[in-house]
């Protein structure tokens, strides 16, 4: 089961936050922090992309034996 | 307070690990106060270059020496650190010592209480010598510290002034702390050891966290014998077992991502060293690399972001100026990141720690490059945490260990994997392959 935003592709899943943050933090802002944000969103598409079943929780601290 | 006794100057303590320091102090050759004095005038020579140290207590570590010295003289000795100066990362609480992680916001900042690594380490004996200089929040935004094996070169983050200060001799040990390769990256890079228990093992209450799940308590020190000195400190004095070097181990060499990413220079030092080890007993195997691992670094990147977001969401709020560009970019990203990728990312990160834990199913341990390259030129960059992130994701323990040089003598490292809470029996198989290795153990001379 892959995410919901997998089904756009990554550039236009980075120009879509890239907007988002514009209306956030302004142009010049944003272009400051460009490779953060570019960083980010490409993660966030790369993370959606990844098959995960259902059962596939969230993570917890490994536990002793 | 008394003069620092000429026969321990002339011994020049400073040069000394924690182990031999200790075993001298127990005979009577050398008292808390002299090592302690061996170790200011160390930094006396070497700080205005080296800036690994944002405040040095010399006030609160001679009474707490005197103290101390006082104790060995009546017979006391409080724990395994008893007497030894240590150095404390800027984002630990230090009771009435300044605490400013880095940041103009805290730039004034007095915490009332210790944190409780390193009131623990005041009960095994350990004299808080000052604290060490971190990145801006433990991100990336360089501190002003070099690396004391090359003074152009960067000595890695976040914990830049720990590694720096062990490496050149001003303290025998030093806290770190690790979210993505704050620890392995800046050992390797200055030429110590360096060590990152399991997730949780060691208590973060009064850390200033960067990410809570992902953050850990680590250390620096110039041996493994005094790694494990201080990890029984960190656990409870007695808690750890007698160290022992293992027998030879069953490693398991990952290659792939590893190799691929590595300066030519770093990954023929690495195969040099795996060939000392065979040498010496050591099986290699080259497991494959855990089906989920090309998302690894996507996942730590968003639950890093996200929770960093989370920690900062307020003084941001007031003060995005006031931060750095790796700190506003971080956060600033971290805030528009979906919760549903935030628990995509955790989700994933369970699947990679039963894919990391099966992986090391048939071997001792798993070891790659340290870092994918030396220490950088300039300061400017602490160098890239990639080969450290995915341990920092399942939180297995880890250490790296100094193998070797580089043609212009900056040092290289092994980092090796152990699984979750087998701290003692990575500490046995890092002690077998010092041994095997041999790297000098003494501080080195700024240059």
């Amino acid at each position: 089961v892959v995410g919901f935003l997998a089904s756009c592709g990554k550039g236009e899943y980075v120009d879509r936050l890239m907007a988002k943050a514009r209306e956030e933090w302004g142009a010049d802002e944003v272009e400051r922090l460009r490779s953060a944000l570019v960083r980010t969103a490409e993660a966030i598409w790369a993370v959606e992309a990844f098959a995960l079943e259902p059962g596939e929780g969230p993570w917890r601290p490994p536990t002793r034996r | 307070l008394e003069a620092p006794d000429p026969e321990v100057n002339a011994l020049d303590a400073y040069k000394l690990g924690i182990s031999e320091a200790s075993r001298l102090m127990r005979e009577g050759v050398l008292t808390p106060s002299g090592l302690l004095e061996s170790h200011l005038r160390r930094i006396d020579a070497l700080e205005s270059e080296v800036r690994a140290w944002v405040t040095v207590d010399r006030e609160g570590a001679r009474e707490a020496a005197k103290r101390l010295s006082e104790e060995v003289e009546e017979g006391h000795i409080r724990g395994s650190l008893h007497g030894v100066p240590v150095g404390i990362k800027d984002i630990y609480d230090t009771v009435g010592l300044r605490t400013t992680m880095g940041s103009k916001i805290y730039d004034q900042f007095v915490p009332g209480v210790d944190a409780e690594t390193v009131a623990g380490l005041r009960e095994a004996g350990a004299i808080i010598l000052g604290k060490t200089e971190t990145t801006e929040f433990a991100v990336t935004d360089p501190a002003l510290t070099r690396n004391p094996w090359n003074l152009e070169h960067t000595p890695g983050g976040s914990s830049s002034g720990s590694a720096a200060a062990v490496s050149s001799g001003m303290c025998p040990a030093a806290l770190g702390s690790q979210t993505g390769g704050s620890v392995i990256r800046p050992a390797s890079f200055c030429g110590v050891v360096g060590m990152k228990p399991t997730y949780d093992l060691i208590s973060r209450r009064g850390v200033y966290p960067l990410s809570w799940s992902l953050d850990h308590v680590g250390f620096f020190t110039r041996s493994v014998e005094d790694a494990g000195m201080v990890l029984g400190a960190l656990v409870g004095d007695g808690r750890l077992p007698p160290l022992e070097a293992s027998s030879a181990p069953r490693v398991g060499v990952l290659r792939g991502f590893f190799e691929e990413n590595a300066d030519p220079e770093v990954w023929e030092g690495f195969v040099k060293a795996k060939g000392v080890l065979q040498d010496a007993g050591a099986e290699v195997f080259e497991p494959p690399l855990p089906g989920s691992f090309h998302v690894v670094h996507d996942a730590h990147r968003l639950i890093m972001a996200s929770e960093a977001a989370s920690v900062h969401e307020e003084n941001f709020r007031k003060r995005a100026r006031d931060y750095r560009p790796n700190v506003r970019g971080l956060v600033a990203s971290g805030l528009m990141i979906p919760a549903r990728a935030y628990l995509r990312a955790q989700r994933i990160r369970t699947v990679f720690s039963d894919e990391a834990l099966l992986a090391m199913d048939e071997v001792d341990c798993l070891m790659t490059p340290s870092a994918p390259t030396p220490a950088l030129h300039g300061l400017a960059s602490t160098g890239n945490s990639a080969f450290n992130v995915p341990w920092s994701l399942c939180g297995f323990p880890a250490m790296t260990l100094p193998s070797g040089v580089t043609h212009d003598n900056l040092p290289l490292g092994i980092q090796i994997i152990g699984r979750p809470y087998e701290e003692h029996r990575l500490l046995s198989i890092a002690l077998w392959c010092e041994r095997a290795l041999g790297f000098p153990k003494e501080p080195t001379e700024p240059n």
